[in-house]
């Protein structure tokens, strides 16, 4: 453990020294995938791009699109809010790991007369989206609001009709939290609501929340903050209402997380953790001599990913994404140590 | 609804139709038919399908009662619903759309029970014309009708980004649009027709996705359920009445060919309300026009009526006006007080003013120049009393220029009586008053004409005794006897006499002359043997007779005179040349029309008598008097003005004219134009020119003895009785001792002692009336100077023969006996 340490730190230490390489200077790194962590991801890569020349290319078309365009090797970078389940990852020719970016949280949001705070626990979120509950004025609501005056209004739901990472880290955090949403909607990228609109992308749920009073709905933390749309309190499993913020959301992380990051941080056990986080990934794979790739190609992709968890993480805060936690760092990097280049690990060929 | 009749051909077709239905129905009784039908599952679920389905349902029951068919109904997806037909579990499924894919499994009915296809609804604010309008527009949409994902990939194609909200009802996508959680929202058009009206929606003309909703059937069962359908279809719709209008009128009301837009018949509505209000007004405008044109023909007819009322005043006007502007009379108008207001023309050329020096001036400032102050107060009594006013006075209106004016004032009244205007007519009667002072002239000559021709009356008679003696004396004595020529000299003087008579009568135009006919030329010639010797020295006397046999019907004695007033004038106008020339030509000319008509007298042929002079001419102003009577630019006692006057009467008598020609300093040209005269000559018995004679006493003064005796002894052959002295002062003593002895003076110029000259001064002191016969040897010419206060008549230059010295005795004398004569008068 201690002999990993110091090749981390002489590791560290080299790439600060010799930080921003050729390598790759004529080689664009493609990724594409999750729409959730696209602002990040784009500002990731423009600041990596002035800082080494190296140009990334990022395609937002979901995480589903992410993970198929690794997959079907369209992309040296898959970005993805949901990782790969064992079925599909255990398929793949190649070993696949997952980095992790950044935590993201789904955050519910609503277009509610004066602008209230509202909070939420499980089972309300649950009994919206259920449809069950269907007005505003429902006494489940007022009882966990009763300083709120909710107006006697009929519950517009929305919910992504498109695949999306977001709608499953809720649903998946439902089915967590209320067994009946569990039977009865389960969870999924996409799901069979039962009710409710269906809109496309963050931006299409954002926006129908912004026109339609009395709408509820839920998005990825970074559109309620960039929209202005409010955020609901949800209760954690310690019986708190949290709000979702970049701290909240990156306590959530501060648990037990397995070395290949693959965990859901939903209704995560610290107590001022927000509920429904999740960490948003870079997928790629581990053996990086495929389909004629060079080693520079491998080096500057390895450079992008040490740079991503190490100093680009400074920049997450900026863009309301939440950081990845020091524990989740250090994950992050031994992941990253784990590259290998014709089966010899990336860590030791040097950039020159 | 439907008329009894349809209801019959219904049941007649039925009835027509059953041999070919029912041994269908009788082969097997209650056939069963398993019938699919799409969105079952879930009962909230309401869309347009539904009302499809209703009715594919509803005719398929129809159909299913006349076939005895038992309708089994399995609900399911389109997907299990295919599957199923595909496994043969299922006979028919409703509201299957149909596309060309499905087509090649499934066998579908020829007829379409309904035509339908996606409408984009939009709320009423926005503004959606086209497909390219939806540009990031959100748009609500049903995710399993299909029309979505047509929508989209229509949109793609068109590069059309939009934002979709996928709704579960057609309902839920009309309120969303109605909420305006979305602009648009996408809906099946059967649906849409049905419920729209529920929604504050409105939908757009984009429509897309058609589809034929049709019977499908299981083509592997073959069991003829489809086209069965079909013939119960084409039948159905053949029949207003059928089922199948039925059903559809039931979901989507009556069926109209066209359905007028609500603003169609608004827009209609207001148009027809616009027309029927155009036309009310129009209708109430003629109205008023109509009246109005009235009026105004009415108004027209009175303004004709005044327009001719006021063309009559204005052409009378005019015509006044036209006569006071173009009146020979002088007008001007004056106010009340006598301010002038208006002249016409005639007065302005009469005042030789313009028309500002007279307009506002004061009458009395315009008449300040009439040369009578009783004129001036008179008026001003009139334009004080408003009375009427007429009188004549004369005018200076300039230095040289007096005129007489006949004047009338009279006052213009208006219609109460008040004197407005005085109107004053200046007539200048100058002319008319010259005429009247020559009328005057002529009468007092008329007169003297009148004593004249009793005197020579007595006086022919007298005459006439006296040479009827003599003539008898002439017959009784010898021709050869010494009496007889003195007899003959008596003849002579008597005709002499009586030439003079007429001369008076001519005057007076009361004499009828005898004329004859006779040749010019000789006449003149013997009247110029008188003229020549009489010319002073400076003056060149030239002739010129061209007139041989040419005979002019005349009275030889104004012949002579004509031509001797003519030369007389002549030598007059030349008497201050130093080198005067005298021209008298005789000839013919023929006056041709124009010629003749200038000298107003008839074509054809005359004699012309020209005397010429370079004297001193006549002024213009001058020759157009020359020949009216009594005008002369001669002192008093150097001419009566009647010469001229005289001669134009003689050759007026005569048929002919004279004419003169005249340049100031360069001389003057009279024509005597003679009519020539066809015939013999008329010659006149005794016609002879001979010495006229005399018996006044002539005293002769000449310093030589010889010249004296001669003279004397001519004279005493002339019948004179002479005197001759050779001494002038004893011949003055000898007058002054018998004053009234002596008649003439017949003197020599150079004499010692007293000049000629010198003598007749001193004899006209003893008696103012002699006349002097002045003889000279040298041709000097007098000076008038020296003329003065003497009585010389003639000048005479020696030798001096009997004929002329008779007839300048004559002449002398008879000249001084012709203005004695006058001078009684």
């Amino acid at each position: 453990m201690k002999t990993v340490s110091w090749i981390l730190i002489v590791f560290l230490c080299s790439l600060l020294l010799f930080p921003f390489s050729v390598y790759g200077l004529n080689n664009t790194i493609h990724a594409e995938g999750a729409t959730f962590p696209e602002p990040l991801y784009l500002y990731y890569f423009d600041r990596y791009n002035e800082l080494t020349n190296q140009k990334v290319l990022y395609q937002a078309l979901g995480s589903g699109a992410g993970m198929r365009a690794l997959l079907e090797r369209q992309a040296d970078i898959g970005a993805t809010d949901i990782f790969l389940d064992d079925s599909l990852l255990y398929s793949s020719e190649r070993e696949i790991l997952h980095l992790p970016t950044c935590i993201g949280a789904v955050v519910i949001t609503y277009n509610l007369p004066d602008n209230p705070t509202i909070r939420l626990t499980p089972d309300l979120i649950a009994g919206i989206f259920s449809g069950e509950i269907t007005r505003w004025d429902d006494h489940q609501l007022q009882e966990v609001n009763p300083e709120i005056d909710l107006q006697p209004m009929e519950i517009i739901t929305v919910h992504r009709y498109d695949e999306s990472g977001t709608t499953f880290i809720l649903s998946e955090y439902l089915s967590k939290v209320n067994p009946s949403w569990a039977e009865e909607v389960g969870f999924g990228k996409s799901l069979d609501w039962p009710v409710g609109y269906g809109a496309i992308g963050n931006a299409g749920v954002a926006q129908f929340i912004q026109r339609a009073e009395g709408s509820i709905g839920y998005v990825e933390m970074t559109f309620a903050e960039s929209s202005g749309l409010p955020k609901a309190l949800v209760r954690n499993r310690s019986g708190f209402f949290v709000l979702p913020t970049t701290i909240s959301v990156s306590r959530a992380a501060n648990t037990d997380v397995p070395r290949d990051t693959r965990i859901f941080l939903t209704d995560t056990s610290t107590s001022d953790g927000y509920p429904i986080s999740a960490f948003s990934w870079m997928i790629f794979y581990r053996e990086q001599q495929y389909d004629g790739r060079t080693l520079q190609q491998a080096l500057a992709l390895r450079n992008l990913l040490f740079w991503i968890v190490t100093e680009g993480q400074a920049m997450n805060e900026t863009l309301n994404y939440a950081p990845l936690p020091q524990s989740v760092i250090e994950r992050a990097l031994s992941i990253i140590q784990r590259l290998t280049y014709d089966d010899r690990p990336i860590l030791e060929y040097r950039d020159n | 609804m439907h008329t009894s009749w349809q209801k019959l051909v219904l049941i007649l077709s039925m009835f027509v139709l059953s041999p070919f239905i029912l041994p269908l129905a009788y082969a097997d009784d209650e056939m069963i038919v398993r019938v699919g039908v799409l969105h079952q599952l879930n009962e909230d679920h309401d869309s347009d399908t539904d009302v499809v389905e209703n009715i594919l349902k509803e005719i398929l029951e129809d159909i299913a009662g006349n076939e005895s068919w038992r309708l089994e109904y399995i609900p399911g997806s389109q997907e299990t619903l295919f599957n199923l037909m595909l496994w043969g579990e299922i006979d028919l499924v409703l509201g299957m759309p149909y596309t060309n894919e499905l087509a090649d499994s499934i066998e579908f009915s020829q007829e379409t029970v309904i035509s339908t296809w996606g409408q984009i609804y939009i709320s009423p604010g926005l503004e959606i014309r086209s497909l390219l309008d939806l540009r990031d527009k959100t748009i609500a949409v049903l995710d399993d009708d299909g029309y979505f994902d047509e929508f989209r990939n229509t949109a793609r194609r068109f590069n059309i980004d939009c934002n979709f909200i996928i709704a579960n009802s057609y309902s839920e996508v009309l309120e969303a649009v109605d909420r305006r959680y979305v602009d648009a929202g996408v809906v099946e058009r059967t649906y849409g027709i049905l419920h729209d009206q529920d929604y504050h929606v409105r939908p757009t003309n984009i429509v897309f996705s058609p589809r034929e909703v049709r019977y499908a059937g299981n083509p592997y069962t073959n069991n003829g359920l489809v086209a069965t359908i079909d013939y119960y279809l084409a039948l159905y719709k053949n029949d207003q009445s059928s089922v199948y209008f039925r059903t559809i009128e039931k979901y989507f009301g009556p069926i109209e060919p066209f359905r007028w837009p609500k603003w169609l018949k608004f827009l209609l509505l207001v148009i027809v309300i616009i027309l029927f209000t155009l036309s009310m007004t129009t209708v109430i405008l003629r109205l008023k026009i109509h009246r109005q044109l009235e009026e105004i023909s009415r108004k027209n007819k009175e303004l004709s009526h005044e327009i001719r009322v006021r063309k009559g005043t204005e052409a009378k006007l005019l015509r006044f006006g036209t006569v006071v502007e173009q009146m020979v009379e002088g007008v001007f108008i004056t106010d009340e007080k006598g301010y002038i207001q208006y002249v016409n023309p005639a007065l302005i050329i009469l005042m030789r003013m313009t028309e500002d020096d007279l307009l506002g001036r004061k009458y009395t400032l315009i008449l300040e120049d009439v040369e009578s102050n009783t004129i001036l107060n008179e008026l001003n009594n009139v334009i004080h009393d408003g009375k009427t006013w007429k009188n004549k006075f004369t005018w200076k209106v300039a230095p040289k220029d007096i005129l007489e004016i006949e004047a009338s004032v009279a006052p213009i009244r208006n219609q109460d009586g008040h004197v407005e205007n005085f109107l004053f007519v200046f007539r200048n009667v100058t002319h008319e008053i010259l005429l009247e002072r020559q009328l005057r002239q002529s009468q007092k000559m008329e007169a003297i004409g009148t004593l004249a021709g009793g005197i020579a009356h007595d006086f022919n008679n007298t005459l006439f005794s006296m040479m009827g003696y003599t003539e008898i004396a002439m017959h009784i004595l010898d021709k050869e006897h010494e009496v007889h020529d003195h007899l003959k000299q008596v003849i002579s003087a008597g005709q002499r006499a009586k030439g003079l008579i007429q001369q008076i009568l001519t005057f007076s135009r009361k004499s009828e002359q005898e004329k004859r006919i006779l040749e010019i030329e000789p006449i003149l010639k013997e009247t110029m043997k008188l003229i020549e010797p009489t010319m002073p020295d400076h003056i060149n006397v030239k002739t010129e007779f061209n007139a041989r046999g040419i005979k002019i019907n005349t009275d030889p004695t104004q012949m002579h005179q004509v031509l001797t007033n003519l030369c007389s004038n002549a030598a007059h106008a030349m008497r201050k040349c130093d080198d005067g020339l005298l021209f008298i030509s005789l000839g013919t000319i023929e006056l041709d029309r124009f010629a003749a008509r200038r000298l107003q007298l008839n074509p054809g042929n005359y004699a012309k008598l020209t005397i010429r002079d370079n004297g001193h001419g006549i002024e213009r102003d001058v020759l157009e008097r020359i020949f009216e009577p009594f005008f002369t630019t001669k002192k008093q006692s150097e001419g009566t003005g009647m010469g001229l006057s005289v001669i134009h009467g003689i050759v007026e008598s005569h048929n002919g004219a004279i004419d003169c020609y005249s340049e100031v300093g360069r001389g003057t040209t009279f024509h005597v134009f003679l009519p020539i005269a066809q015939g013999n000559v008329q010659s006149l018995a005794n016609l002879e020119l001979e010495n006229p004679r005399g018996s006044e006493n002539v005293l002769i003064v000449d310093d030589e003895e010889s010249i004296a005796e001669v003279i004397s002894l001519m004279l005493d052959h002339l019948g004179y009785k002479s005197t001759a002295v050779t001494e002038s002062r004893k011949a003055l003593e000898i007058v002054k001792e018998n004053p009234n002895e002596f008649d003439l003076l017949i003197t020599d110029l150079s004499m010692p002692g007293l000049l000629g000259t010198e003598l007749a001064r001193e004899i006209i002191k003893v008696r103012n009336n002699l006349p002097v016969i002045m003889i000279t040897g040298y041709g000097e010419e007098l000076t008038s100077h020296s003329l003065e206060n003497t009585g010389i008549r003639e000048m005479m230059m020696k030798p001096v023969l009997t004929h002329n010295l008779a007839v300048a005795v004559r002449r002398v004398l008879d000249q001084d006996r012709k203005i004695e004569t006058m001078v009684t008068a």
